[in-house]
């Protein structure tokens, strides 16, 4: 974990050397997806700690499908091994949409799906249907060893349409549908966002 | 340490997934099959409140021709049809109710989902064969689309304003979800499907060859080309949310029961145009 008290190896303090990490990071993550693309808005980082109220990693206590209406969600119980953001607390609850139920199964693609005993950092938000995954899979890097990973699959992200822009000339971009750090620097990079916010760009805004 | 950590991540950073151009949304479980309508003629229905972000007849032709660009390739045979409107407010599948596919748009508050989530289709669909709903495994049952109208503007391609996010890029991507099509993958970049958009494309509008390609893998044309049985369709082409159960959502336009529109006529006859329209029959076999 990281000791804001501490020097660096370079002599420099560590809440420094974590940001230039975060910058350089996010300036790569940018450079290799920069698309703004689809159906749900990009998130970066700082994007995705803001939007979350909580951010917890653990480990996959336990998946129970239900039946909510018309809908089948998985209620995920995550044992908080660390709240990055947010109150302490020993474990956490959220929904997921689709599960199997009774023979019939639901899928809602982009939404991520958890296992359980599967390992992970997960940033949560409130909804008017209670805690759910920020941006869909965005918010969830499965850790395993001491890796962590960001799967985009099933994911779009459109584009804003704005007066002109919507008149250049499409240009090709590479996006990245799997983002793997180190579990430590992926946390290093959270608490310094969620100690020194980022502030969002307009487009992040939500009404 | 910090040229050890950029270094590090910026080399997992370039390890990309290698998948296939097209997907097809699997089964839950042990030896997943692909999901996928077992008939060739589905019928969604638009929900009544349209967009606040258009009039309401912009939004019907938005969004019919969303499904139309699915129904026009050459080697398959599938056929979405617009039969009416609903002012049903639930999504999903719940036996032994009204079951019916839908496209909605969120207003006002009613987005429960993540704010940052623009449109999310829920597929339902047999995960295992049993009964007479579910005679194999992988049968799609019920599809709605829902549109995040409540955190979002949407446009449309000849909206003067060209503000938001084109609604028809939208639910042309969310109706290769409705007919079991998942996200393609890299290297595929103009397809519908394509999980990214590059920036000021408008491509998803229409389809490319992957995206017919996935759609000629599900649902194959045959020759002949079955004719899709007239969709029996109530006179003010209008489903209440109370009408009566019925048993699945495929081929459902029969049971389609007369209400009182809260509209006036002149959606309704667009909805009627277009559907009838889009019962001409493509090809001669």
């Amino acid at each position: 974990m990281l000791a804001h008290s501490s020097k660096g190896l370079i002599g420099m303090p560590w809440p420094v050397v974590v940001r230039a990490t975060v910058v350089g990071l996010l300036s790569v993550l940018l450079a290799l997806g920069s698309a703004q693309a689809a159906l749900v808005k990009r998130l970066d980082l700082p994007g995705l700690v803001g939007r979350a109220a909580v951010i917890g990693h653990g480990r996959v206590a336990s998946v129970r499908c239900l039946r909510v209406g018309g809908r089948i969600v998985s209620e995920i119980t995550l044992s908080g091994d660390r709240i990055l953001k947010g109150q302490p607390a020993a474990e956490l609850k959220f929904r997921v949409l689709g599960g199997a139920l009774d023979g019939l199964a639901q899928v809602v693609p982009g939404e991520p799906s958890f296992a359980v005993g599967e390992e992970a950092v997960v940033f949560l938000q409130h909804t008017a249907d209670g805690a759910r995954v920020v941006g869909m899979s965005q918010g969830k890097w499965q850790v395993i060893g001491q890796m962590a990973t960001q799967r985009l699959d099933g994911l779009t992200f459109p584009e804003l349409i704005v007066g002109e822009a919507n008149e250049r000339a499409p240009e090709r971009v590479n996006t990245r549908f799997e983002t793997t750090l180190p579990v430590a620097t992926l946390e290093a990079m959270i608490k310094a966002v969620v100690e020194t916010p980022i502030g969002l760009t307009p487009n992040e805004v939500s009404r | 340490m910090r040229v050890h950590v950029g270094l590090t991540a910026a080399l997992t950073l370039g390890a990309s997934l290698d998948a296939s151009a097209y997907q097809r949304t699997q089964t839950r479980g042990d030896d997943p099959v692909s999901i996928g309508w077992t008939r060739r003629c589905i019928a969604y229905h638009l929900n009544e409140r349209g967009s606040d972000d258009m009039a309401f007849s912009t939004f019907q032709t938005v969004a019919n021709r969303a499904f139309a660009a699915w129904q026009n390739v050459d080697c398959s045979d599938v056929e979405v049809h617009a039969v009416g409107l609903t002012n049903a407010e639930t999504v999903g599948y719940t036996p032994g109710q009204t079951n019916i596919n839908q496209v909605i748009v969120r207003e006002r508050g009613d987005w429960i989902h993540s704010a940052d989530v623009l449109a999310l289709t829920t597929v339902t669909f047999c995960n295992e064969a049993s009964g007479t709903l579910c005679p194999t495994r992988g049968r799609i049952i019920d599809a709605d689309v829902e549109v995040n109208g409540d955190n979002f503007t949407f446009s449309t391609t000849n909206d003067p304003r060209r503000l938001g996010y084109d609604l028809g890029n939208t639910l042309t991507h969310e109706a290769g979800h409705f007919l079991g099509l998942d996200h393609t993958q890299e290297g595929h970049g103009e397809a519908t499907m394509y999980a990214t958009a590059p920036a000021g494309e408008r491509k998803k509008a229409s389809l490319d060859g992957d995206d017919q390609l996935g759609l000629c893998a599900a649902y194959p044309a045959r020759t002949p080309v079955p004719e899709c049985e007239p969709f029996e369709v109530a006179s003010d082409f209008y489903l209440k949310a109370d009408a009566e159960p019925k048993p699945d959502a495929e081929g459902c336009a029969c049971d389609v029961r007369p209400a009182v529109p809260r509209r006036g006529a002149g959606p309704v006859v667009l909805v009627a145009l277009l559907a009838l329209t889009s019962l001409r029959r493509r090809r001669v076999s």
